[in-house]
């Protein structure tokens, strides 16, 4: 009975995005699953928010993020968006409302968390009247809180230099860490895996702030309410 | 006219018919599945008597039976949660409410099928192997969870989410959440510690225990991620270990 009715409650939310176009191209589990995660997006019930988060999205709900992205992605195709590790991205120039997404949205392991952080964080970039939030160039050098340079988690790579920073929390990256750590706060019907991610993929994309000013009002912000 | 009134009219009650035969046929099909049910839900402790009244006379005596009736319960309780943690996997909609519920406080020996589940996921399944780790650490109860949650951090790091053994091409732009998923599992293990550390300080009150935390942060710390060294050091300090 309960999965039943996990399904069907799964299923009333996917109906809500029939309003998605997708390009017929677009392979049917790409589809689905991109329904599957914007329907969890759209379920989300929270019990406050920043007043960040307040002043991009609205409240923590399903409501407030369904409108967030409808009002700015009306429809997805396939691409490989530049090749190599992309996962989804948007061309504004060619359609500022169209989001593309690349194979890799179903085959790398994301948890969903960290797929609906990506097309949140494209979806800011489809603001055309604020320049589609364009990304700075991170500073060189680029320092952390500890005075050591910032190098990319993995590879230890500097990422001075690169286009893969934000000197506003409004940006894609401010915005989409704002989203994922009032979900992590707030969400009341997430559960602790999903509410745990949400703090972790926020934490990195956090790191993504170059001016110090800004994450330390970032941080405030995280510690209200 | 009267042809086609008549016609209308055969509709009407052939319609109804079937209708009527419908709701029958499935009425019925429902008291006899509910009937099944009622068969399928006889305890397995019941069940195993059953057999046992059945078997030869010079067969093992009354306590051993028994016996097998207490490891025959928990196997089926251990293959029901993991076909759950599996049907969560495959679905990919990690906010089953089951995680909170069914997932929670799991017996140990539901821990130690949960060690061999972790080995059974292709390396480059960061999201299912992460969820492993997240189970298992989520409640530690034993010296042997902590030293399934260190293994993690001796594996060999995964170089791509394409394939774990070849650096793949990168993406600047998302570069943190596809470098985090990387180490997903590790960041995973750390994460979960510090919330039982918090949650339940006794941990490291007792030496054994101690002496194995102590084992993962080393370990931790000696993963080749940068990410992952700071936050085992952090985690040092924090707890003073």
């Amino acid at each position: 009975m309960k999965k039943l009715m996990i399904m069907v409650g799964l299923l009333l939310a996917m109906q809500t995005h029939a309003a998605l176009r997708f390009d017929k191209n677009v392979p049917k589990n790409i589809q689905d699953q991109m329904v599957a995660d914007l329907a969890f997006a759209n379920q989300v019930t929270g019990s406050g928010q920043t007043p960040f988060h307040k002043q991009i999205y609205g409240n923590v709900s399903g409501a407030d993020y369904k409108n967030f992205f409808e009002s700015r992605i009306t429809s997805v195709g396939l691409s490989s968006c530049g090749g190599g590790a992309a996962v989804a991205c948007v061309q504004p120039f060619f359609d500022p409302n169209k989001m593309w997404l690349t194979n890799n949205f179903i085959k790398f392991s994301h948890p969903q968390v960290a797929r609906l952080m990506v097309v949140y964080h494209e979806a800011r970039h489809s603001e055309s009247n604020h320049g589609n939030w364009g990304h700075d160039s991170c500073p060189s050098p680029f320092l952390d809180e500890n005075g050591k340079e910032k190098t990319s988690i993995w590879t230890g790579a500097k990422l001075a230099g690169e286009a893969a920073c934000d000197s506003t929390y409004m940006g894609s990256y401010g915005s989409s860490t704002i989203m994922l750590k009032n979900i992590s706060k707030f969400c009341s019907n997430c559960n602790d895996k999903v509410k745990m991610d949400a703090d972790i993929y926020a934490t990195d994309q956090l790191g993504r702030i170059d001016r110090e000013d800004v994450k330390r009002a970032m941080l405030a912000d995280f510690g209200s309410n | 006219m009267e042809a086609t009134k008549n016609s209308t009219i055969i509709r009407v009650i052939g319609g109804a018919l079937l209708i009527a035969g419908l709701f029958f046929f499935f009425s019925r099909k429902t008291e006899l599945e509910n009937s099944e049910a009622t068969v399928q839900s006889i305890p397995a402790a019941e069940k195993v008597a059953a057999l046992k009244n059945d078997e030869p006379i010079n067969n093992e005596p009354a306590q051993i039976s028994i016996e097998k009736t207490e490891s025959f319960k928990p196997s089926i309780q251990v293959k029901g949660i993991l076909s759950v943690v599996d049907e969560i996997i495959q679905r990919q909609n990690d906010n089953d409410p089951r995680v909170n519920s069914e997932l929670k406080n799991l017996s140990q020996q539901v821990h130690e099928a949960l060690y061999e589940k972790y080995d059974s996921y292709a390396a480059e399944n960061r999201n299912a192997k992460g969820f492993i780790v997240f189970l298992v650490a989520q409640d530690i109860k034993s010296v042997a969870d902590v030293e399934f949650v260190t293994k993690i951090y001796q594996e060999a790091p995964c170089l791509s989410l394409e394939d774990c053994k070849n650096v793949g091409s990168g993406d600047p732009h998302h570069s943190g959440a596809n470098q985090t998923t990387l180490i997903y599992p590790q960041f995973v293990g750390l994460y979960q510690l510090e919330q039982q550390l918090q949650q339940k300080p006794d941990l490291l009150k007792d030496s054994v225990m101690r002496q194995s935390i102590e084992n993962l942060l080393k370990r931790a710390e000696d993963f080749p991620v940068p990410a992952i060294q700071d936050r085992a050091r952090q985690l040092r300090r924090k707890f003073g270990l």
